[in-house]
């Protein structure tokens, strides 16, 4: 391994800890998350409050305080995380890209034609948007007093995220798993945690498995319920008439009771979130066992049912109760990802050492924020 | 009185326990042991640390103005021993308001009403100022493409003879005066009677709308209504409002899931239809006034918007005016307006 843990030149602290001795057994520190909904949901409500009051100024700090929750309820080795980010950065980048999203809404409203013109302008700065928002991210958060830091190599996503982000469409999709495996890697790849670099192990052919499975999963899925769908209409179509008559055209001229079809409908729904959940679940698993840094192994234990329920209950109970049990569904969401989450270590985490400061704007994040994509692993 | 934490130097991941203390003079000081036996002291200014403001009841992290920071379990032991030394923000007392239920409960419930508040009235008042300042020559792309879209799709030329046309243009355009308005003949079976304005001032008469008039004045009634919806800047004032909304929602949900951002956006749409339902009363009024002045009864307008509305309720097409439930509320109103005229 080229990146072993490095030691801090002066420290007396570490005798028993030394290079020498990485042979001793790995202890496996698991990943806790304290938080809890009852404040969560005050801390939520608040920033909601403030952020109409003030017209979405105060939304850079409810960013921050939301993020600080998080963060600081997350413990490895009995210590917590922190995000350190500054609320007046948050709030440039959010002027920068709210005024973005206004120039982008009227330009389309006024010369429709501009759309593909703002689509290319956004897909040649995607690169950019990712890296920055990443190294943002990264430099504000701490674990131990030390920074994470995003290696800003542009380079590099503009040939992952253009380039093969090209190639994509031009293989009809094969290429998805390779093209996840990518960005995932190489946001691993670049990530810091004081001078330790993380690195990313895990297998392409493990992508592809799991893309693999999915599908299948959605083929036997479609195929058993277009089957069931007919049948269960014939069934109710026959009973009713000449069941002969009816055997010739099976589910031609079915109607079957409406409560019956909307339960065929639901059953397929679940068939396509059981397929999402297998891909999230199965390739967050795959990204943080396959991740490491100066010999500590991640392990994570996502199970795909589990996260099926989850993603199924939280999304119900937001639309029931017109969203006021967000706080709660991030919770029980955090609570889960982070309770399954753990560290393989060797020895302790007590060596590691701080890297150089480098200050990044917001906007890269902001904008991402605004015009709702996703960045992380 | 001391408070115990753990200290970290920001240049190791070392962890240490210590404790902390303050002097009389404002001397904060760390004080532990390393794990070898040797010791530390630390001393700090009180006055040149910054207390960040605390989230939740987690451990509080305070951050050292020499990039060390210590991490301190016991947060109100320690907030009680600097309490003389710390300057209090807002977010001090949004941290005390957040940790209570009834706080939490009543921000829940002026959250609902701030959120009504902006979208009905905040919104609207902001969408007006900008639109009112942005000119209406930049609409003119936009009225040229939106008309050529019509005329693809549900627009056939006019049928009307061409005198008819010429007549009631010179009608018009003496009523519209100085104005930047331009009015146009369309024939579509599948709108019926209608008339419309586009944005950049182009208001549109369908051949079944002319037809449907037993007097021109009724037509001219129609005429200043659309004018109205111009002058008042609907079109431009519907992009505004929507785009904020949307940005509006953004900003809130933040990171909800689809399936909750669709949930928050439901209320929206039931308010951008009463919106709309305000801007036909506006451009009403603007219509009367304008009739008004020109010494024409409002009652014709209300006339002929009776007839539309009797028309279309046999028709089962939705479009511009029948989808306005109030329009018995629009042609009393009106009526309201032809009284004053004959009072004066």
């Amino acid at each position: 391994m080229t990146d072993t843990l490095k030691q801090q030149p002066d420290s007396s602290a570490t005798s028993s800890h030394n290079t020498d001795n990485t042979a001793v057994q790995s202890i496996t520190l698991p990943f806790r998350f304290t938080g809890n909904t009852r404040e969560y949901f005050g801390i939520w409500i608040m920033n909601i409050l403030f952020t109409i009051l003030t017209l979405g100024i105060y939304s850079a700090w409810a960013k921050v305080r939301t993020n600080r929750y998080f963060y600081g309820n997350t413990l490895l080795d009995d210590a917590p995380f922190d995000y350190l980010a500054n609320p007046i950065a948050i709030l440039k980048g959010w002027a920068i890209a709210i005024a973005a999203f206004a120039v982008y809404s009227i330009a389309i409203h006024f010369v429709p034609a501009t759309q593909p013109i703002f689509m290319l302008l956004f897909f040649i700065l995607l690169p950019w948007l990712v890296v920055r928002a990443l190294a943002f991210r990264l430099y504000n958060t701490s674990y131990r007093n030390l920074r994470f830091h995003f290696n800003r190599n542009y380079r590099q996503a503009v040939k992952i995220f253009f380039g093969f982000g090209l190639l994509v469409p031009l293989t009809l999709g094969l290429m998805i798993p390779s093209y996840v495996y990518r960005q995932k890697r190489f946001i691993i790849d670049h990530s810091h945690y004081g001078k330790s670099r993380f690195q990313f192990k895990a297998l392409e052919s493990k992508f592809y498995e799991t893309y693999g499975i999915a599908i299948a999963i959605l083929i036997a899925g479609g195929v058993l319920f277009s089957a069931l769908i007919p049948l269960v209409a014939h069934l109710f179509t026959g009973a009713e008439s000449e069941a002969v008559a009816n055997m010739a055209a099976p589910g031609k001229h079915a109607q079957p009771p409406l409560a019956i079809m909307v339960l065929l409908f639901a059953g397929m729904g679940l068939v396509y979130l059981f397929f999402f959940a297998f891909i999230n679940t199965r390739i967050y698993n795959v990204i943080w066992n396959g991740t490491q840094i100066a010999g500590n192994r991640f392990h994570s234990s996502l199970k795909v049912k589990t996260m099926a329920w989850l993603y199924l209950s939280n999304a119900l109970a937001i639309m029931f109760t017109f969203g006021l049990m967000i706080p709660w569904a991030r919770i029980r969401m955090a609570r889960y990802k982070l309770g399954n989450l753990a560290l393989q270590s060797q020895g302790n985490l007590e060596n590691f050492i701080a890297g150089e400061k480098q200050q990044v704007s917001a906007t890269g994040e902001e904008l991402g924020e605004v015009f709702d994509f996703d960045i992380g692993i | 009185m001391q408070v115990s934490a753990r200290y970290y130097d920001g240049k190791t991941s070392a962890r240490h326990d210590v404790a902390l203390s303050l002097d009389d003079a404002g001397h904060l000081t760390i004080s532990g042991r390393t794990p070898d036996g040797g010791t530390i002291s630390i001393q700090y200014n009180i006055s040149d640390i910054h207390f960040p403001p605390h989230v939740g009841n987690m451990r509080y992290t305070l951050p050292l103005p020499d990039g060390a920071s210590c991490e301190i379990d016991d947060y109100p032991a320690f907030a009680a021993l600097i309490a003389p030394h710390r300057k209090r923000s807002l977010l001090h007392y949004i941290h005390r308001w957040e940790n209570q239920l009834r706080y939490a409960l009543l921000a829940a419930l002026l959250a609902i009403a701030a959120l009504w508040g902006v979208v009905e009235y905040g919104l609207p008042v902001m969408a007006k100022v900008v639109a009112q300042r942005i000119p209406l020559s930049l609409e003119n792309k936009l009225g040229e493409q939106s008309l050529a879209l019509f005329d693809k799709s549900m627009f056939e030329p006019s049928e009307l003879p061409a005198a008819r046309q010429r007549a009631l243009l010179d009608k018009f355009n003496a009523f519209i005066g100085t104005d930047h308005i331009r009015v146009i003949f369309r024939k579509s079976d599948r709108i019926g009677a209608n008339a419309f304005a586009l944005p950049s001032g182009i208001i549109v008469f369908t051949d079944a709308m002319v037809e449907l008039a037993q007097d021109d004045r009724e037509l001219l009634g129609v005429l200043a209504h659309e004018i109205g919806h111009v002058k008042k800047r609907h079109v431009m004032r519907h992009i505004l409002q929507d785009s904020a909304t949307v940005v509006l929602l953004v900003m809130l949900t933040g990171d909800v899931s689809s399936a909750g951002s669709l949930a928050a956006s439901i209320p929206t749409i039931l308010v951008q239809a009463k919106h709309s339902r305000a801007f036909e009363e506006e451009a009403d009024r603007f219509a009367a006034q304008d009739m008004l002045q020109h010494h024409i009864s409002p009652a014709y307008l209300a006339a002929i918007l009776k007839r539309l509305t009797e028309q279309h309720k046999d028709r089962d097409i939705p479009d511009f005016l029948s989808t306005h439930p109030n329009s018995r509320h629009r042609i009393d109103e009106l009526n309201h307006f032809a009284r004053q005229l004959k009072a004066t």
